[in-house]
């Protein structure tokens, strides 16, 4: 065993291990007493081992221990939590007392950066460090999830629904394409994160500067996330199982009307409008369904309580030549909508081993992944929730005389179009399955002491493939489907990555000097292949072959490469004058041949002022440490081929009842397009005080983004079917960053508390073609301004009678055939379908006598003002106790959600605080308008009416733990057994009216592709009915053996 | 013995790495596989054929006659109104519609496609060496497409931007309006220009093409509505003296898909439920799964068989009524244009009276461009139905007009009667006889209102004949159509869309908005 051994061996010797008896032989026994070196005060609870066997205990409670040893020229070891681990040979002793010391954690840790580690102390970036320690508080099924809250400066957008990618921001939007940052797993860059299991994560560093980032010049404008998976350590075999178990609810609920009040409300609303009544809610009708019979509560049938449960196993160990760390991790999470979706389900696996052999190293590490997911689907592009809320109470759920067994609405008796989002959940099919694998091979050569040299090659594959059925069904008016059809996609997506380094590393007396110059180049391919078939009778045979109809096949390939030349160097003057500085020159395939190339330098400076002699004597601070920095980053994120014009070969027409095939540019382009580059700079100090008990870190950012690529806006008069992508704007991002963790302990009792706050300042310095604006959903990005700042009239309450009407500016009153107030016709129905009191009085800005698109303003940023998180983490003996808290603070949201279920100008449901509440001639109401079908005056524009403060607080994570006593597992050969109790999503404090104030832009019923969904950035901060999400309660295990 | 094993590594290690990457210079140099790129395209007769045929392609998409063109100008008529649930088909139909609605914008796009298609043909096709009466009818057509193009677009909107050249960078993205009279002379240039090219047919696999009958039409129509009577009177009488055109016997048959591009039709925009793909494609019109489909069919349908976002008003149905035949039967045009209730009315192979029944049974929906197959429906919004947008009645109707603006009343009661035979109505000189210049123009209004019923026509006769601006006429309208209380002064015309002023700063909203 001593020499080195095939990693097969070493395995099998791990399962040996595990599943053997312990042998037991002649004993001596050996006791002592372990205690804190500094204060002297008893350690109980600390670990104690024989070396290089499985023979153990754990002190007292008065820090006190006996130990069988078989031989007194034994050597034992004393490892706790927080203080550094010792050894000790027996050397015949019966009484080994033992003074443990505190680990000064500042100094010692080693912080992973780009193509390698270094030394916390050593750190001139803004990086921020979340460690295994910290994750394993919480338990989350997503990277997201697991770093919400933690980071100052990180922001993260959920949706609700399973297996959705969540949207993480880095110090503020600095693109206005994807603004993802990158992701590098085990120094592989890598597409989005969501298939990855937060288990197998030991820790994640977030690069935020340029300093930090810019040795990734290629997409890490948006920063980077680097992501270390668990690696086997030196050390006997061990055995880690967790598992958790919980379910998952949506806890907000609309008041909405029900079916009386419905059906008194579309009345009202018609008959305002002289229009006849809708035969169902017309009690003279032979139609009329009466509201004691049916009255349904959407929200309550379609939203379900789901299940979550998790499964992980890991088995590690290794010796001195070699380590290895193997999981597998079962995951699924249920829908909260009735119906089979939407459901995600992932499976992984991964092995990471590594092996010496003299001066060469060779590590691998493969990850394979597949997930299976049920897509929540919706019909007509509209958001399902904002569907559960529109539905008719008086409509049944299901109904045995359609097709498909659900009930619709009839055209001639209910009018409304109302989508039955359980019918439509159930019946439409869609699913994806994607299978990746993820696999590197690491290897390293040390020709000296001092130089190395490293070659890894990755190889990222994915292959998606989707699977959409729609049966033919019958939901009723505008929701029918009479020819079955079946839509299947394969995408492979590949990525193929080789690095090449050179690291040296020396110290000359007082200079430290560190550097590594690299070589890496990758080559990206996307292959598309689609098949559709439809005429589909039932019994279905859900395969391509067996449509009957208009079978058709399409595919496409794609593919991007990027050459990048590589260095850093690091130099560090008796660890008080810190130098460092990175410079990448990238080449991508993305630009034109002339534009092709691109560098990225970053140079930032630190001085550890705790170091220097004059500072011998402030015993209470024991680190100070100031850096500043500055770089270039890049960001190419816009798809493929964009510097082309292509002539689109489908813009087809017929002749004589036949294909007429046509061609043509539909799309205008800029050839000229270049790299974007942000300009970071950074400003930070890091303070550690009372033996680090306190410590403070402040950064203060200013990025400029430039020649930003965004798609701008050009007239349709030029035709052209898209906006071409140009370097057409520049951003500013500028804010502070505070982080402040206190931890201390009174006896048996401590607690880490830490809270991190940052402020966004984000500006548009320039824009497009002459700054003209872009306008989004409720939204104007312009120059001076923030992005997707909300945009809208400004109401002024309410006309109360015909004179206000006739006294205010132009909004949609009659007018005569000379252009003036028809005021003749005050009271009749005409009258009544112009602007009319109860209608919403509208502010004339500009005033001109009309409220035109003119008179529109910002109505607020999309942007928090900071954002926030505090953690804390209470231990008392075997419990411990932890919460995440996280907030936004000065945002505004548009609740299009609300627009949608307080207009009263249609046959939908309505919210019953617009029924309870509205104009009428008796209830002069000043804030909710009148009810009347085809809102004449345009109540419902986008306005201030609509726009909420989307300030929130939220216990985004809470969890009691227990940790079973050592000293009952020991017994059973267990190391560690902890059981716990976690809620996520537990409550929200905050003024917004939807379900979730963590508006995700991203529509729910648009499935994202692998690496990132859609980005409504021009439209962040507008509600369309997101799917909202959950509050999980878990019960979960872990184990050690 | 180490030192070589030093190295061997080092040779090893670096013999592995540069395996891995190699330093091919292309590396970064990749190419499109999916499409041609504008550089290598235009070079040959088939490229020129298919640059011609996209310039056709603008015409069956959302906001041409897949849709919203037809829907639009139907609405704002007094021979349909909707009730619809969808706010965009009632705001057509009370001049409601808002700067930011669907059709507004997609009406606009449309078209100025279709001119950005056109404008790539005319700076590309002239250097293509082939054939050159080929190349000139190529050109001839996309004249007559880009001229109809803007046709529509000074009908819906009056105030466009003329745009006759691809922008080649952003200096010319942002083009201002021009006034209506020079769009209008853009158009007539166009169309002069596509007469000399165009032929008077074509073979079968060509059918639908613009042809130089076409081209006469709509200039003569162009004529009329700038009211230059006499240049009108010239070109509708060329259509009508080539003798390539007549009236088919069956009405109906003008619109269903079993009759199509027959002699009567002088232009059609063609569908076909078979040729190319399935897919319908509202959003992105064109890849490669697209049908080539309209949806006016399932709109207009009636209640269980389409949308009935559009039905006919009942004052159709009653002016209907009172036109009766030689043999004092109802005017056959009613039936083949409505569904309504009568003894042995089917919809769809369905009794009128049990599908509608206890309902209010005097529900009126559009037959005409409707399958009416029976036991089918419309349902699966795809329609191969051709649209005809210049029907040989609609000339004969239009050159009698202009005969009666030009004080020939004789000659304008013998066109008149062309069309009122086919429909089996008495003589009109008999009947009706000595009308004054006055009363013929309220006779050819009348029977325009009967024979071009929901094809779009209505709302461009009551403007060019200024009804709106007459508040007798406008209160007669009210009457007939009371959608017609939402007209306000300016409504007319559709509002610029909200997001082309947003973008183009040159751009003025138009009156009334």
């Amino acid at each position: 065993m001593k020499s080195y051994v095939q990693l097969r061996s070493l395995l099998l010797v791990a399962f040996i291990f595990v599943f053997s008896t312990i042998n037991a032989f002649a004993q001596q026994q050996i006791k002592g007493k372990v205690t804190d070196a500094s204060s002297g005060n008893p350690l109980p609870g600390v670990n104690i081992k024989v070396k290089n066997t499985t023979t153990g205990t754990t002190t007292s409670s008065k820090g006190k221990y006996n130990l069988s040893v078989s031989s007194m020229r034994d050597t034992l070891v004393f490892s706790y939590i927080g203080y550094k681990t010792m050894q000790v040979p027996i050397r015949g002793r019966t009484t080994v007392n033992v003074a443990l010391k505190r680990i000064t954690l500042q100094g010692q840790q080693m912080v992973v950066v780009g193509y390698g580690k270094q030394k916390k102390q050593d750190i001139t970036g803004a990086i921020s460090s979340v460690s295994s320690k910290n994750l394993k508080n919480t338990t989350s099924p997503s990277i997201g999830g697991a770093l919400q809250g933690r980071v100052a400066g990180l922001t993260v957008q959920n949706s609700g629904t399973p297996g959705s990618t969540p949207l993480i921001k880095i110090r503020g939007p600095a693109t206005f394409g994807n603004n993802q940052p990158l992701y590098v797993v085990d120094g592989v860059p890598v597409g989005g994160p969501q298939d990855f299991d937060p288990n197998n994560i030991q820790s994640v560093q977030v690069l935020k500067d340029a300093s930090a980032a810019a040795i990734y010049g290629t997409r890490a404008a948006n920063g980077v996330i680097l992501i270390t998976t668990k690696q086997g350590k030196k050390g006997p075999v061990k055995v880690h199982y967790s598992g958790y178990y919980g379910h998952e609810n949506i806890v907000g609920r609309y008041n909405m009307m029900n079916s009386k009040q419905y059906q008194q409300l579309d009345n009202e609303e018609l008959k305002n409008a002289g229009k006849p009544l809708a035969p169902a809610n017309d009690p003279q009708s032979s139609y009329y369904v009466s509201p004691s019979k049916i009255n349904t509560n959407w929200q309550d049938a379609a939203f379900v309580t789901a299940q979550t449960q998790n499964h992980s196993l890991t088995i590690s160990g290794g010796n001195q030549n070699g380590h290895f760390a193997m999981s597998g991790n079962y995951y699924n999470e249920g829908g909260t909508l009735k119906g089979p979706g939407p459901d995600f389900t992932r499976y992984d696996g991964r092995v990471n081993s590594g092996y010496t052999f003299g001066k060469f190293k060779v590590n691998e590490s493969m990850y394979f992944a597949h997930w299976d997911k049920i897509n929540l689907t919706g019909l007509h592009l509209t958001s399902p929730i904002q569907d559960i809320l529109h539905a008719l109470p008086t409509q049944p759920i299901y109904s045995s005389s359609r097709l498909g067994g659900y009930s619709g609405t009839d055209a001639n008796i209910r009018k409304a179009i109302s989508l039955n989002v359980i019918g439509a959940n159930n019946l439409l099919q869609s699913t994806t399955k994607v299978n990746r694998f993820l696999g590197s091979i690491t290897g390293q050569y040390n020709f000296t002491p001092h130089l190395y040299y490293k070659v890894r090659y990755s190889y990222d594959h994915s292959t998606v493939l989707g699977f959409q059925f729609v049966p033919t069904y019958d939901l009723g008016f505008f929701y029918t489907n009479q020819i079955a059809k079946l839509d299947q996609n394969t995408n492979v997506y590949t990525t193929q990555i080789v690095q090449n380094t050179l690291h040296y590393k020396q110290d000359f007396g007082p200079n430290h000097i560190k550097a590594f110059i690299g070589y890496t180049q990758q080559i990206s391919n996307t292959k598309t292949i689609a098949g559709h078939a439809e005429g589909y009778t039932r019994p279905y045979f859900k395969v391509l072959s067996a449509g009957p109809k208009n079978q058709n096949a399409s595919g496409t390939r794609s593919s991007h490469t990027l050459r990048s030349f590589l260095g850093r160097i690091n130099y560090n003057y008796k660890n008080k004058y810190l130098v460092h500085g990175t410079l990448r020159r990238d080449g991508s395939s993305r630009f034109a041949p002339s534009n092709k190339y691109a560098l990225f330098p970053s140079a930032s400076v630190g001085w550890r002022i705790s170091n220097e002699p004059f500072f011998k004597g402030v015993n209470f601070i024991n680190n100070l440490k100031l850096r500043a920095s500055y770089g270039r980053l890049g960001n190419q994120d816009i798809g493929n081929y964009s510097y082309s014009a292509y002539i689109n070969t489908h813009a087809n027409y017929v002749f004589g009842n036949q294909l007429a095939q046509g061609a043509t540019q539909i799309n205008l382009v800029d050839p000229n397009i270049k790299w974007e580059t942000n300009i970071s700079r950074d400003i930070g100090m890091d303070l550690g005080l009372f033996a680090n008990k306190l410590s403070l870190s402040v950064d203060y950012y200013n990025n400029e983004a430039k020649n930003v690529l965004v798609g701008v806006p050009i007239p349709l008069s030029t035709g052209s079917n898209s906006s071409p992508t140009v370097n057409g704007a520049s951003l500013l991002n500028k804010g502070f960053e505070f982080k402040l963790e206190y931890k201390s302990h009174a006896g048996a009792f401590s607690y880490d508390l830490t809270g991190n706050l940052s402020t966004l300042h984000n500006k548009v310095l320039s824009l497009g073609q002459g700054g003209k604006p872009i306008y989004g959903n409720g939204s104007k990005t312009a120059v001076g301004h923030p992005i997707g700042e909300l945009y809208g009239y400004v109401t002024n309450g309410i006309f109360q009678n015909w004179n206000q009407v006739y006294n205010h500016a132009y909004q949609n009153q009659k007018l005569n055939s000379n252009g003036k107030y028809d005021t003749s016709a005050r009271n009749s129905a005409t009258a009544a379908n112009f602007t009319a009191p109860g209608d919403i009085r509208f502010k004339d800005l500009n005033g001109d006598g009309k409220i035109t698109s003119a008179d529109r303003t910002y109505l607020g940023s999309a942007i928090p003002k900071f954002t926030y998180g505090f953690n804390a983490v209470l231990n008392y003996k075997q419990w411990k106790l932890s919460m995440i808290f996280q907030g936004h603070y000065g945002n505004k949201i548009v609740n299009r959600v609300r627009q949608t279920i307080e207009l009263m100008d249609g046959y939908g449901n309505y919210d019953r605080h617009v029924y309870n509440n509205h104009w009428t001639p008796s209830n002069h109401s000043n804030t909710v308008p009148r009810a009347i079908f085809g809102d004449p005056n345009n109540n419902g524009r986008t306005s201030n009416r609509w726009v909420e403060d989307g300030s929130y607080v939220r216990l985004q994570n809470i969890r009691l733990g227990y940790s079973i006593p050592k000293s009952l597992l020991n017994r059973v050969g267990i190391r560690d057994l902890n059981i716990y109790l976690q809620g996520q999503n537990v409550f929200t404090i905050t003024k917004y009216s939807g379900y979730d104030p963590q508006v995700s832009s991203v529509n729910a019923a648009v499935a994202g592709p692998v690496g990132g969904g859609q980005h409504g950035l021009f439209s962040r901060g507008v509600d369309i009915g997101s799917y909202p999400q959950p509050r999980t309660w878990t019960i979960g295990l872990s184990l050690d053996i | 013995m180490k030192s070589s094993s030093y190295i061997i590594s080092i040779v090893l290690v670096l013999l592995i790495s540069f395996f891995l990457s190699s330093c091919d210079k292309s590396l970064l140099n990749t190419h499109n596989p999916n499409q041609p790129t504008t550089k290598t395209y235009w070079k040959t007769k088939k490229q020129a054929i298919k640059g011609v045929n996209a310039v056709y392609g603008a015409l069956r998409v959302d906001g041409s006659y897949k849709r919203f063109t037809n829907t639009v100008a139907d609405l704002r008529a007094e021979d349909t109104e909707a009730d619809s649930p969808w706010n965009v088909m009632t705001a057509s139909g009370d001049f409601k519609l808002t700067a930011t609605m669907l059709p507004v914008r997609l009406i606009w796009k449309a078209y100025y496609e279709g001119i950005f298609r056109a404008n790539q043909v005319f700076e590309h096709v002239p250097n293509i060496s082939m054939d050159n009466t080929l190349k000139q009818r190529l050109l001839g057509e996309t004249h007559f497409l880009r001229g109809f193009f803007y046709f529509n677009l000074l009908k819906f909107y009056h105030n466009v931007p003329l745009v006759l050249h691809t922008a080649k960078g952003p200096q010319d993205y942002d083009v201002p309006q021009s006034p209506p009279d020079s769009v209008w002379a853009q158009i007539e240039k166009d169309f002069k220009k596509a007469i000399p090219a165009l032929p008077m047919r074509y073979d079968k696999a060509n059918k639908g093409r613009a042809t130089k009958g076409a081209a006469e039409a709509y200039l003569g129509k162009a004529y009329l509505f700038t009211k230059k009577w006499k240049e009108a009177a010239k070109e509708f009488k060329k259509v009508i003296d080539s003798g390539r055109y007549g009236l088919i016997k069956n009405y109906r048959a003008n619109f269903t898909s079993k009759d199509e591009n027959n002699k009567e039709s002088i232009f059609e925009v063609q569908f076909s439920k078979t040729a190319g793909g399935s897919a319908n494609c509202w959003q992105v019109p064109f890849g490669s799964g697209c049908g080539i489909t309209q949806a006016r069919s399932i709109t207009y349908a009636p209640t269980g068989f389409g949308w009935a976002d559009i039905q006919p008003t009942h004052t159709l149905l009653n002016v209907f009524k009172n036109e009766k035949t030689v043999n004092g039967k109802p005017d056959p045009r009613l039936r083949a244009t409505l569904f309504y209730n009568y003894p042995g009315e089917t919809v769809y192979g369905v009794p009128f009276k049990q599908e509608y029944s206890g309902k209010d049974s005097t529900d009126v929906f559009w037959r005409k461009y409707e399958s009416d197959t029976p036991g089918g429906n419309e349902f699966d919004a795809k329609s191969g139905i051709n649209i005809r947008t210049m029907r040989y009645a609609d000339v004969l109707l239009m050159y009698a007009e202009a005969e009666n603006n030009l004080g020939h009343t004789a000659t304008a009661y013998k066109y008149v009667q062309k069309v009122r035979d086919r429909a089996n109505l008495p003589d009109l000189r008999t009947v009706k006889p000595a009308l004054s210049q006055k009363q013929m123009q309220a006779q050819i209004a009348h029977q325009r209102f009967l024979e071009l019923a929901g094809e779009g026509h209505r709302f461009d006769d009551i403007v060019r004949w200024g009804w709106l601006k007459n508040p007798k006429k406008l209160k007669w309208l009210q009457k007939r159509d009371p959608e017609f209380n939402g007209y306000v002064p300016g409504h007319e015309y559709l509002p610029i869309p909200q997001s082309e002023l947003d973008v183009n700063p040159k751009l003025k909203q138009n009156p009334g908005y």
